[in-house]
């Protein structure tokens, strides 16, 4: 019961958020398998935010041109 | 079907046609190793493979895979080692199981990056094909033993042998992968036990570059570094495959190839690096000299030279330019098959973008006139004026992850530790450091004679055995050899090999795999053979040179798996055994039965004042490896920090003792620095003098700032005072300094005070050597190979006569030649090699890694489409590979344009195949390497350079037929 | 909101498959599985180009497309993932997708894994995140740990970027910026009809 509506929102906010890139859905109603929990609900809490400016900065790791001008 | 497909993406499967459809580039022809190995049928095998790895792969790490990283994660900083490149890496580890692997951005040297090898090494700490226990050969099968049983068995057997035959009948093959400690202590072991009969990788590696380097300008190294190659306008390789055999230098080459360097590779082969280039130049095997003089030829033509470089800073460049007058671009095309306008592009290339740098490997190395080329390329460089300056210099990329350590400080035949050679005073001097008395070491020798005669080298260890007793320049032949972490592979004549293990009385190994030496052993033997475990270098902590000198310090990331030891635990207990356990580790504190490594460190602190392993004390590297993010990536200089002002892992010669904080050496003999920050000159070890002519630096010509502003003499004593500059010293310092030199004054007050005080350099400001008159060829000469495909250039460019007592040995050079001469019509085909990224040396260790092992399957030979053709050889059949020492080898033939039509090319990490066998039932019972393949110096000819003993390895021929 | 993205830069990268055996490494996959693996075009020939590939985390993923039992979802941040527990190992994702991405244990009996496996942009499955299970079906999960594919943090020349696609397309901007042409991304002649990729000039020996 619990799963199933935390799917409706989720694919609720998939929705919302691609159909304003003007793209189709993928996750909606097709999926049948376990639902995910979000990447930053493990480690970060939640807090979106915090794990988008974690994995951000992290990807400057791959910028040689950031630790070599 | 689906099952099979899902590797082959470039296979003309739907899969591969839609994923390059509308990529020109993709030719129909050309298809890639992996597709190769695919369309071989190699896949069969796998599942076999799989099967055998499946349950018990994992083991040791099993507990991790069951917990993922749950549990407290503790952090280990170690260091790649499978290439000098020196990649840093951070362990994770929970309760003692090795279970992640993190990149380390953080390191100016990889920025976190790692070829196949290094993103692999954690399989380490599974090690499910490592040797586990010691084991003996009994009725030719391995059987498990204790250490104690073995480790009597093994000190009867040598102490007998000792007895009987003297110190000089065992032979002692050490590792460019132990670290500096393990390397350093096994020379100071092997000197206890009275022989210098001992060598490593770097006979069969570099020895020709240190020899021929080193008697240019002073020090048998790497000039420069990899980052520094980011300053260079011009990169040209010769004999390098950057790209496969050190894949991580490719970050800091690419970005210089991005901000506008040209890059240039000559190459018989069309390498990965190749594909890089800006220019690519295809040239006969073994023609390097003609190629650098047909350079240099045009850089003199257009007076591209150095004038004031070469006037101030080079000795007998004018006897060079006879020699270059005389390859003009016709002889130069007739012997490299190169025509002369590609060639003024690169020498135009080399001179109009300056400062301009040079790379060399193995290409170079390997041949009976190695020593030769690698000085033309020095020339070359000199005559640009690029040595000593930051974007030029000659980038030597060494192989083993320690090699160049191993070489400074290791086990050489001909030298202590720090090249102080093995005359008296090189003793006396080893001696005081290690607390012993010189009698008494003399005492452990036959005579004083042998101790200061070089050793036999490994690459010869087999004649030591095999040749007539009369003719060989020591007492015994060799009863014994032991293999202590080197692959048997990796020295040419692989079917002699095995008639000298034949006739040995005992063979031991001593390493974390069994290598193809137990299993060739096994082969022709019942008895007689010994196989030790010990750990590898994430097992044990220690410091590791890497290729650019800088020096790294790894933590220990696991306990030793399994039964194994490490290789000074192992060299601890082994000296017990005969006797010398005290004198052996006088300054060194033993905690069950393993010497401190720190403490070995400041034992060859306290020694190794030649080439500035001084200053590098176990606090200061542990303090760089904490704090690398603080070290800039181009210069290796730390901005700020706790280690502000030094260079990264503090490269040698970092010259005085710890405390006077001497920053390491970034770049070799470079005058625009002060010799406080790194800066330094051409060394004076040649005499100050040669017909006449001034061997010292020219006037103007220092380091900066030097009190002395023209060239001097080494600095001793006797110097110090003429100068007035002993009351410099503290009293403490004189007492010490009084009859020494600045390589034997213990007390670093001669440093101290020529650096600090007056700004000169201890060793001297001289000029280099563009002709070495104490080696063979004074100025390069090109001699064709033993074994040549051209009949007309053995008649005009012929070898060396043949010598006598070489390295103890007898060395056949014009008589092989002579004899061969017309071995072309039988054998049409140069054989060469080379590596494959994925694996490392003799490769046992990586091709037991099933990680890196799925990715190279199966042993292969490149075969132009022409020649295989003409053979009716099609893609991915089998062949022999046949070669005038009646060896053959069977492998895949992989057709491609990478060779020319008259080459062909092996990769030389395969081993456990022979001559068509599977050695499989030969290796101790589940721990083999999981791929097999044959070695290509089963088959290489016989050959040596006149000044090493490096074996010639690439440019020998072969016939290949359909198997 | 991040979308994640792969890139490989072909001028780059050098067929080391240092991304291949970091993936290994990561997510212990068995023998025979290659979530990762690089192309070489023109092998051996002048011009010869390598890329790295893996699933792309298509935006209109064909292996969702056609999953029969529907297996497969995408995470807010673009991730194509799937179940284990839901597929049934029949390999029409294989066929459906472009770039061979669906790998399958080799062996009869289903390997520890068990049914069909991809790369997951470290982004692990449906498990709870960083738990032994999810290791144990997908490999580690990096993106719940604030870390970014090891493939591409480890990728030996930096050729290959992996991240939120505004932040990569930002670095391989700058990166080409200073290389102070176009972009030479694998594909982009075609995309974009530019020329200028330096094509390596081979002086082939002339024959005697
Ligand atoms: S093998 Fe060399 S280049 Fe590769 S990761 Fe190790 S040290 Fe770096
Ligand atoms: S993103 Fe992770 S799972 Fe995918 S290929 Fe890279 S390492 Fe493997
Ligand atoms: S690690 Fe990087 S350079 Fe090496 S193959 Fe992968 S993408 Fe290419």
């Amino acid at each position: 019961m619990k799963s199933t509506s935390l799917k409706i929102v989720a694919a609720l906010a998939a929705a919302c958020l691609l159909s304003a890139c003007g793209e189709k859905v993928q996750t909606a109603g097709d999926y049948r398998g376990k639902t995910d929990s979000k990447a930053y609900d493990a480690n970060f809490g939640g807090d979106k935010a915090k794990w988008e400016a974690a994995t951000r900065a992290r990807a400057q790791n791959q910028n040689d041109h950031k630790r070599i001008p | 079907m689906l099952m099979q497909k899902k590797k082959t993406t470039t296979e003309r499967s739907s899969s591969r046609s839609r994923l390059t459809r509308d990529v020109p580039l993709a030719a129909p022809e050309a298809i890639d190793r992996r597709t190769f190995l695919k369309r071989s049928g190699i896949g069969i095998g796998v599942g076999a493979v799989a099967g055998h790895l499946g349950g018990g792969m994992m083991r040791p790490a099993e507990a991790a895979t069951d917990a993922g990283k749950e549990g407290k994660v503790e952090i280990k900083r170690t260091v790649c080692t499978h290439c000098s490149v020196g990649c840093a890496i951070d362990a994770e580890v929970v309760n003692g199981v090795w279970v992640g692997q993190e990149p380390v951005f953080d390191s100016p040297i990889n920025l976190g990056a790692h070829c196949a090898k290094g993103a692999a090494v954690r399989e380490h700490g599974h090690g499910e094909m490592r040797l586990k226990y010691p084991m003996k050969l009994v009725d030719g099968k391995y059987q498990k033993i204790s250490w104690e049983q073995a480790l009597r068995e093994i000190s009867e057997k040598l102490l007998a042998i000792r007895k009987q035959h003297g110190p000089d009948a065992v032979y002692w093959i050490g590792s460019s992968k132990h670290n500096n400690e393990q390397a350093y202590l096994l020379r100071k072991f092997v000197s206890m036990w009275g022989t210098n009969n001992c060598d490593h990788q770097a006979r069969v590696c570099h020895s020709t570059t240190v020899a021929g380097v080193a008697n240019t300008w002073g020090y048998g190294a790497m000039t420069n570094s990899y980052n520094d190659m980011q300053n260079a306008k011009a990169i040209m390789f010769m004999g390098s495959n950057a790209a496969e055999a050190h894949p991580v230098a490719m970050l800091h080459i690419l970005r210089a190839k991005e901000n506008g360097s040209k890059i240039i590779v000559c190459d018989p082969r069309f390498t990965r690096t190749a594909a890089k280039a800006d220019q690519y130049v295809r040239f006969r095997s073994g023609t390097d000299i003609p190629m650098i003089w047909g350079i240099l030829h045009h850089v003199f033509a257009n007076g591209w030279e150095d004038k004031k470089y070469i006037n101030d800073r080079v000795y007998g460049m004018d006897k060079v330019r006879e020699e270059v007058a005389k390859w003009t671009p016709e002889k130069v095309k007739e012997a490299t098959g190169v025509d002369g306008e590609a060639l003024l592009q690169v020498a135009e290339t080399m001179a109009k973008n300056r400062p301009s740098t040079i790379v060399w490997c193995m290409g170079q190395t390997q041949h009976t006139i190695g020593n030769a080329m690698v000085r033309a390329f020095c020339t070359l460089q000199l005559a640009l004026g690029n040595i000593g300056t930051s974007g030029g210099g000659a980038n030597i990329f060494r192989g083993h992850d320690n090699v160049q350590g191993a070489t400074d400080v290791g086990p050489n035949p001909d030298s202590l530790p720090g090249y102080y050679g093995i005359a008296p005073g090189a003793w006396k001097h080893w001696c005081r450091v290690w607390g012993v008395d010189y009698e008494w070491m003399k005492g452990r020798y036959v005579s004083e004679a042998m101790m200061t005669k070089p050793g036999i080298t490994v690459s010869r260890w087999i004649d030591g055995v095999l040749e007539k007793n009369e003719f060989i320049d020591q007492g015994p032949n060799l009863k014994a050899v032991v293999y202590w972490g080197m692959a048997p592979n990796s020295q040419n004549r692989g079917k002699e090999m095995i008639e000298a293990m034949k006739a040995l009385d005992l063979l031991m190994v001593i390493d974390p795999y069994p290598s193809a030496t137990a299993a060739m052993a096994a082969m022709v033997r019942k008895d007689g053979v010994y196989l030790l475990p010990a750990a590898t270098q994430f097992e044990t902590v220690g410091s590791c040179t890497a290729s650019n000198r800088s020096i790294q310090w790894r933590e220990k990331v696991i306990e030793p798996l399994f039964e194994s030891r490490p290789d000074h635990t192992i060299m601890y207990l082994l000296a017990q055994k005969f006797g010398f356990e005290k004198e052996f580790t006088k300054n060194i504190k033993v905690t069950n039965n393993e010497p401190s490594m720190e403490d070995t460190l400041r034992e060859i602190n306290k020694g190794t004042w030649t080439i500035g392993y001084t200053g590098q004390s176990p606090e200061r590297l542990k303090l760089h490896m904490k704090h690398m993010n603080t070290f800039d990536v181009k210069t290796l200089k730390a901005v700020g920090g706790p280690c502000d002002g030094e260079y990264f892992g503090l490269p040698w010669p970092c010259y005085g003792t710890p405390e006077m904080k001497h920053p390491g050496t970034p770049n070799l003999y470079d005058t625009s620095k002060h010799v406080m920050d790194g800066g330094g000159n051409f060394r004076a070890n040649f005499g100050v003098e040669r017909d006449g002519v001034s061997l010292l630096a020219g006037d103007g010509s220092a380091s900066k700032d030097a009190d002395l502003q023209f060239g001097y003499p080494e600095f001793d004593h006797v110097l110090l005072k003429k100068l007035g500059w002993w009351n410099d010293l503290t009293d403490d310092e004189k007492k010490e300094a009084e009859g020494k030199n600045w390589k034997t004054d213990l007390s670093g007050g001669i440093q101290r005070v020529v650096m600090k005080v007056h700004g000169c350099h201890p060793f001297g400001n001289a000029k280099a050597r563009a002709v070495v008159w104490n080696f063979p060829d004074g100025v390069p000469l090109h001699r064709e190979p033993l074994f040549s495909t051209r009949p007309d250039m053995v008649e005009k460019y012929p070898t060396h006569d043949d010598k006598k007592a070489f390295w103890r040995l007898p060395t056949l050079f014009k008589s092989v030649q002579q004899k061969n001469k017309d071995i072309v019509k039988d054998f049409p085909m140069v054989l060469t090699s080379g590596r494959l990224t994925e694996y490392e040396g003799g490769g046992e260790e990586t091709r037991s890694n099933p990680w890196l092992a799925e990715l190279q399957q199966e042993a292969f030979v490149e075969i132009n489409p022409k020649a295989a053709n003409d053979r009716g050889i099609r893609n991915g059949e089998d062949v022999w590979v046949k070669t005038p020492t009646g060896a053959q080898l069977k492998v895949k033939a992989l057709v491609t344009e990478r060779v020319d039509a008259g080459t062909c090319f092996m990769p030389f990490h395969f081993s456990g195949r022979w001559m068509g066998e599977d050695m499989l039932k030969y290796y101790p019972e589940g721990a083999h390497p999981i791929v097999r393949g044959e070695a290509v110096n089963t088959a290489t000819t016989y050959g040596y350079d006149a000044v090493t003993m490096m074996q010639e390895t690439k440019t020998t021929v072969c016939q290949v037929v359909r198997a | 909101m991040a979308r994640m993205k792969f890139l490989c830069d072909s001028d780059r990268c050098i067929e080391c498959n240092g991304c291949v055996t970091a993936c290994k490494n990561e997510h212990e996959t068995p023998w025979g599985i290659s979530r990762r693996r690089v192309v070489t075009l023109g092998d051996g020939l002048p011009g010869e180009k390598s890329v790295s590939v893996a699933c792309m985390h298509c935006s209109d993923a064909p292996c969702m497309a056609v999953c029969p039992t529907d297996c497969f979802y995408r995470t807010d941040e673009g991730v194509v993932l799937h179940d284990k527990d839901q597929c049934i190992g029949c390999g029409y994702c294989f066929y459906a997708c472009p770039f061979g991405a669906p790998q399958f244990p080799q062996t009869g009996n289903f390997g520890m894994r068990g049914k069909m496996d991809k790369c997951t942009f470290c982004a692990g499955g449906p498990e709870k995140d960083g738990s032994a299970e999810e290791k144990k079906k997908y490999g580690n999960n990096r993106l719940a740990e604030g870390k970014l594919p090891l493939c591409a943090e480890m990728c030996s020349t930096k050729a290959l970027l992996a991240g939120d696609a505004d932040v990569i397309s930002e670095i391989f901007r700058e990166r080409a910026l200073h290389r102070g042409k176009g972009g030479e991304l694998w594909g982009w002649k075609q995309a974009y009809g530019k020329d200028g990729a330096p094509v390596a000039k081979a002086v082939k020996e002339e024959k005697k």
